[in-house]
Formats: C-alpha cells, structure tokens, sequence
C-alpha cells in the first residue's frame, strides 16, 4: 500500500508541478475509521495527503461532470483511477463529456474494495472505532472488543466478480500486482434469482425497494447519472409521484433510474455504498451487464472509441421475445 | 384498418417511429391501469427513417428481458415487427396480445390504484 | 428528596416485555426494531420486543412527528355536486419508546419552527401532543456524537414523559412529567442507589465525548461569511445527494403536491431537501443555488446562522448520522471547527 501511496504522490506531483493537469482527484484521509474520502488537490506541496487503500470506496469519475467549466476551457483533470473508475471515465469519453485528452488516468490496479457495512456489522451494535490494515488482515477495534478480519472475507460484493482490476486505458499505471479474478462470472450472482418464480421475484425486489426514502443517493454517488434534469425532477409531465407511501412509484423509481443504466453501468456499487438504508442495487443492476454481454456481447467502458450499446445496432440484434407466428 | 374488425380493448398510441418509444411510457401505462402493451414496429430494414427501429430493437430488447426478470409476468409487455401494409397481421397480433393477457387477469404489479400502502 | 424518589423506579430487562405490553392497551407503541442490522424505531407488532441494544437509529423518529409523506386533504368519489373530504380518523395516542436525547432536543428544535405564537402546523401539533415520550439514555455516546454542544447530553432527560437508563441487567425508569409518572405507577419502586448508578453510567457517557465543536460563536461568526471562498472548499466533495436532510432529525423542508387518481385525490406533504437540484428552482427556469457551493452554504447557514437569528435556537442536535452516512465524509463537526477558525 505505501508504494502505491508514494507512486501516486510522486506522479501526482509531477503532474502539477509541469501544470499538465488543472486539477487531481484523489482520495485522502477520512473523519471515520474505516473511510478515505475524495479530495481534490491543485498544488505541487498539496499531494501529501494522498492516500491508496482499500476503503478508497467512491467512484471518482463522478465528478468529472461537475467540472465542465475547466473541460471547457481546454483544461485537463487528473484521476487516480481503479479499474471500474477507469472505465466510468471511458463511458463518459465515449458519451463526450471530456476529450480522450484531457482526462489524465492514473491507473491503479485494484484488488477490491473492503465493504464497510458489512465490516461495520461485525461489531453490532457497537460501533468500530478504530481500523487498521496490515498485508491481507483488517484490525478492527471498538468499545470492548478486538477482532483480525481476512480482507477476502469482506471484499464488496460487486469488487468479488469485477472482469476487469487491472484499468483498461491509462495515462500511467501504478504498478502492483493484481490477478484477474478467473472467468468474473456476474452471471451466478442472479442465477439464483433468476431461478424463482416471477412472483417471488417481484416481492422479493418490492421487499427490498420499500424501504427507499428518495434520498437519491444511489443517483448522485454514480457517475453514469449525469443528466442536467433528472426524471425525478422533470414536471411535464410527471413520470411518478415524489411519495414514499406508494409502493409502485418506489419500484418504477429504481427500475427507471436503473434501466437508464443499461450499457451504461460499470458494476462499482457505489450505489450500494451510498444507500443509507443498505438496498441491494446489485440485484438490479448486475441483469443489466450480464444482458450486454449476452445479447450484444458487450461490456461497459473497455475501449474509448466505441459506442456505448444502446447508441449502435446490428443488423443481426436477435429478436428474442419479439411477437412470433404461430 | 383496411376495414378488418378489431377489439375494441385497444388504445393506439401513435408515434412517428418505434424508436420514439420511451421506456417510461411503457412503464407508465402499466402503473396507470394497462393490463398489458404492445409495442408495434416496422420490419428491420423497412423503417422509414432507416435505422429507427434498430435502435429501437436493443433498447426494448433489454427491456424486455430487465422486466421480466424482476417479475412482470411474462406477456404484459409485447412487442411486434409489423408492416403498416399488413392489417390483418395487426388484428391477428392485437388478438393474441388480448387474449394472452387476458389470460394473465388484470394487473396487479406495477399498478397504482391507491394513495397509501397498506 | 423523597419526591424526587418517588418516580423512580426500576424494571428486570425480562420484565418489559410485559410492561410494553400493559403500555399497548391504550397507546400504539413506536420502538427500535432491527431491520436488517440497522436499527428503525417502527411500530412494534404483537408481542414484539423493542431492540434496545443499539447505538443510534439509522433514521431519526423525526417522521412520527413530521412524516415524510402526509396527506393534508384527501377527498374520494367526486360527483357533479359534491367533492367529499375525506375525514381525518380518530388518532390513537402513540408512545415513542426508546429515543435518545439528541432526537427529543430535535423535537424542541422543531416546535419552535412548527408550534409558535405566530403560527401553528396543526398536522405537527396534532401528531405531538398525541404522543408520549419515553427517552434513553446513551450508555455508548458514538463516535460521531456530540450532542453536549447543543444543552443536551446523553442522559439529559429534557422534553422527555419517562426516561429509561440501561444499568446492566435492570432497566432504571423515571417519571419526568405527570403523565409519564402516571404510566409508571405500577412499577418497583426504586431508591438512591439506582440514582447513583444512573449517574456513575452518565459521567462515563459524558467522558468519552471527547472533542465536541464549540458553537455558541458559530451564528454570530456566519453572519460575515457570505461571499467567503471557504464554501467552495468545503463542498468540492459533495455530491448533492439529499442522505444528510434526510436523516437529519432537524432539517424540515418539505414540497407540497397535487394527486389524482380517477376519482380520488389528495394534496400530499413530501420532505424536500435543499440538496436537491429542483430546490429553489424558479419556475422562469432561473435557479439561484445552481452550484453545489451554494447549497452547502444554504445548508449551513440555516441550521446555524438563520435558524438561530429567527427562533433563538441552533438547528442541530449533534446527533451525528450525517456524518456517518455521507457517502464522502463530509464531517460538520470538520465545518464548524473551520469556520470557528477562520
């Protein structure tokens, strides 16, 4: 981890010391045991406080929208990128929120990020007060008690069939060591769910959205979620009410917001991270990249002269589920 | 349509071209009381504004597959490749939509009938 | 002495189910419950036990008081001639079992804005005076807990019906207000040294509050801090999410809608957050808070600045959740010891 935290400080400083780039998002030390939080450095003396581990849990490409005043104006960004930010930042190139050449990669191949929560439950319900990591062990510490985690144990669960750790276009790359993990296969997640009945799947998917407050959390923490007026926020018309009491506009709100995703959606579960009330966007969200692939043998944010899926076609599109004679 | 009967539990939405179709007005329909909607368009290759309809395709493709695999059952959602030229192909689409969600009752997901849940 | 002693009294931790269940006869019994390894306060079902054992609430109880969806009018089957109102029903009286003291100071914060001389909410004052309190105290202030900088502390007892303290394996339970005395009548009576056990758990409590922020200068400081370049800096990380005005037990704006369904409608009252991108949007399409800065700022200076100017008041109760919660770890305690030294 220090290596990697040096190379970053030393490219980064680099970097804006030859003012090749405005401005470097990062990730640095946070207020809670078990959080790095994003920052934003512009000064050569200001890269000290960089930091790489595996609490680094936003996306940072999120951002990149936010900063079209210097894109505008011809200027670069740097992003320390892991490989599902990096290819956040490829959809967002492909989809021309930023030029190729004006977002500086700095690519560092990512072992998985640790899933707070579920660590955070280890110590329910007390809290952890203090985190430390050392090779593959988390030490977890908290009032009265003391536990050494195994960090394969707790790796999120989208990070667990991630296809692609190592970023598939960078600018630099930091090296370390990572293995692909073997045949990534999103598809045995919803194998189970797709085993059930339609009707146990829509209460089990009704269960899990009722407890949705809106907060729209899951749609700011994503960086595929740009749009300058959000569904939610357009009034001609309506699509769906703004009330929690209504069952059915909690599901269209996530089956909506999440289907804007499709092709889109890198599978980094930020959205996951950010839901104050732990919904498993997962559930939803994963049908989507595994449908790409199937149908369109597609994946999101590999190369940044393609097209994203849904913007293309081929003649050849099967017609699956399409009205046929009988 | 070229004088041939057809059921009259049909509302026809007309837009300029399948790609003009939003999800949200599928899902829309569903909440508001369709029990069921069929999306109906020209032949790949046919589209009279050439590619329309391939966009559309991969667009009602996954979205087919996303809602059926959430748990709408399948038949609510339909869609068709059909030739304005071709009325009694739509009557024999329109009936068998009809009747295959007729078979599926009326809609009980997705629907929006009252004001708090239960 | 002896008064004071007198609404003291005490309950065995096996007992209480069956005090909850004396208290749901007549009262609707809104406790924690453990949903998914987090901790809501809902309605308890029967013979339901509240989950005690728990730091905080992910939410705070502030919905049974301000509901994140209520209707102001409804009305069903409209003819030509009539639009009948639907009628209110009869409320049940509702006990709130198990809140902590940030949460009941927010309730005093509220009633300034909601219950005053110039103007009542009566939705607010209905759900408020048809509900009782029974409030706990903190054994475990967390980490993120600093309610001692707003006159409160994990065992203060303000505003509170009966105050509950957990000591080990009894429960100690005390009468603040006539009416919580009244429900506790039944009870063992309990003597002074439940009293100094109840205080040697709350000098505990009150020390591993470390490092409160200071915020008796904080409104008159803000007042100066407009145009300041601070905001920019302070809110680059955010990403307008609305999970802090969510959670937050003092924040209350809210966005009044219009819904029909056939020949049924309502006029609905939704929480609204200051975060969100249609907030203070003009309906010219002109949006003065356009940029994130702007609402951080908003945020900010309302809870402690405007608040305070308007109802004497700090609109925070140093509950903590928006500091855990926040997908990036923006820390208001961070802010307030910023702006301090500034």
């Amino acid at each position: 981890m220090e290596k990697i935290e040096e190379k970053i400080r030393e490219i980064a400083g680099k970097l804006l010391k030859d003012k090749k780039v405005k401005l470097i998002i990062g990730f640095e030390k946070g207020t809670l045991p078990l959080k790095a939080r994003p920052t934003f450095v512009r000064k050569p003396e200001e890269v000290e406080k960089l930091i790489w581990n595996p609490f680094c849990e936003n996306n940072l490409a999120v951002y990149i929208p936010f900063y079209r005043r210097y894109l505008d104006n011809g200027e670069s960004i740097g992003v320390i990128a892991k490989g599902c930010d990096v290819r956040s930042l490829v959809l967002h190139i492909q989809e021309n929120i930023a030029k190729r050449e004006q977002i500086f990669i700095i690519g560092i191949p990512c072992e998985g990020i640790l899933d707070r929560k579920r660590i955070e439950k280890e110590a329910f319900p007390g809290e952890i007060t203090e985190a430390s990591e050392k090779d593959d062990k988390i030490l977890v510490k908290g009032n009265g008690f003391e536990k050494t985690l195994k960090k394969k144990d707790f790796l999120c669960e989208d990070c667990i069939v991630c296809s692609h750790r190592k970023p598939v276009v960078y600018d630099e790359l930091v090296e370390g060591d990572v293995k692909e993990t073997e045949a990534a296969d999103r598809q045995n997640q919803i194998k189970e769910f797709e085993s059930k009945e339609p009707d146990e799947r829509w209460k089990i998917f009704t269960e899990e959205v009722s407890r949705c407050i809106r907060c729209y959390a899951c749609r700011n923490a994503c960086p595929a979620c740009y749009c300058k007026e959000c569904f939610v926020d357009c009034s001609k018309p309506q699509w769906l009410g703004t009330t929690v009491d209504s069952e059915t506009d909690l599901q269209l709100f996530q089956i909506i917001r999440t289907f804007h995703l499709a092709g889109r959606c890198v599978n980094c579960g930020s959205c996951n991270r950010a839901c104050p009330m732990d919904i498993n966007i997962s559930l939803l969200v994963n049908k989507l990249s595994v449908d790409a692939k199937r149908l369109f043998n597609y994946e999101t944010g590999i190369d940044v002269n393609e097209k994203p899926v849904l913007n293309k076609y081929s003649e050849d599109d099967s017609n699956e589920g399409f009205f046929e004679e009988h | 349509m070229s004088r041939f009967q057809y059921p009259p539990n049909i509302e026809i939405v007309r837009v300029p071209c399948v790609s003009r179709v939003n999800p949200l007005f599928i899902l829309r329909s569903l909440q508001h009381g369709a029990d069921g909607v069929l999306v109906a368009g020209c032949y790949p290759g046919e589209c009279n504004y050439s590619t329309g309809n391939l966009y559309a395709r991969r667009k009602l493709l996954m979205l087919k597959s996303y809602l059926e695999y959430l748990g709408l059952e399948k038949g609510r959602f339909q869609c068709a490749w059909l030739s304005s030229a071709e009325a009694e192909r739509f009557v024999k689409i329109a009936k068998a939509t009809i009747e295959s969600v007729r078979k599926l009752g009326p809609a009980k997901k997705l629907v929006r009938n009252k004001f708090n849940r239960d | 002495m002896k008064d004071s002693l007198k609404s003291i009294k005490h309950i065995e931790k096996d007992k209480l189910s069956e005090f909850i269940k004396q208290l749901r006869k007549d009262f609707t019994v809104i406790a924690p419950r453990n949903v998914k390894d987090f901790v809501l306060f809902q309605e308890l079902k029967a013979d339901e036990e509240p989950y005690l054992d728990f730091l905080n609430s992910r939410q705070s109880p502030k919905e049974y008081f301000f509901p994140q969806t209520e209707n102001i009018v409804e009305y069903e089957g409209v003819t030509d001639k009539r639009v009948p109102i639907v009628t209110e029903k009869q409320m049940r009286k509702r006990i709130i079992f198990g809140m902590r003291p940030c949460d009941v100071t927010s309730l005093s914060i509220l009633d300034r804005l909601f219950v005053n001389e110039d103007y009542v909410d009566n939705y607010y004052k209905r759900l408020r005076d048809n509900t009782l309190i029974f409030g706990f105290g903190c054994s475990y202030p967390r980490m993120t807990c600093f309610c001692t900088s707003f006159d409160s502390g994990p065992f203060s007892t303000k505003g509170t019906d009966v105050f509950i303290t957990d000591s080990g394996d009894t429960f100690i339970i005390e009468g603040i207000t006539e009416q919580g005395k009244k429900l506790i009548e039944k009870l063992l009576d309990g003597d002074k040294k439940l009293l100094k056990t109840k205080s040697e758990i709350e000098k505990k409590a009150l020390d591993s509050i470390t490092t409160p922020p200071n915020v008796e200068k904080i409104p008159e400081k803000l007042k100066g801090l407009f145009e300041n370049p601070v905001w920019e800096v302070i809110s680059e990380r955010c990403l307008g999410c609305g999970v802090c005005t969510y959670l937050c037990p003092t924040c209350h704006c809210f966005d009044i809608q219009d819904e029909v369904i056939d020949n049924k409608g309502r006029r609905v009252k939704n929480w609204d957050s200051c975060m969100f991108p249609i907030f203070t949007l003009h309906g010219s399409g002109h949006q003065p808070r356009e940029f994130r800065f702007q609402r951080m700022r908003q945020r900010i200076m309302h809870k402690f600045n405007y608040y305070d100017e308007n109802f004497d008041i700090i609109a925070c109760c140093g509950c903590g959740r928006c500091v855990t919660e926040c997908p990036v770890n923006i820390d208001v305690r961070e802010i307030l010891r910023t702006i301090s030294e500034l």
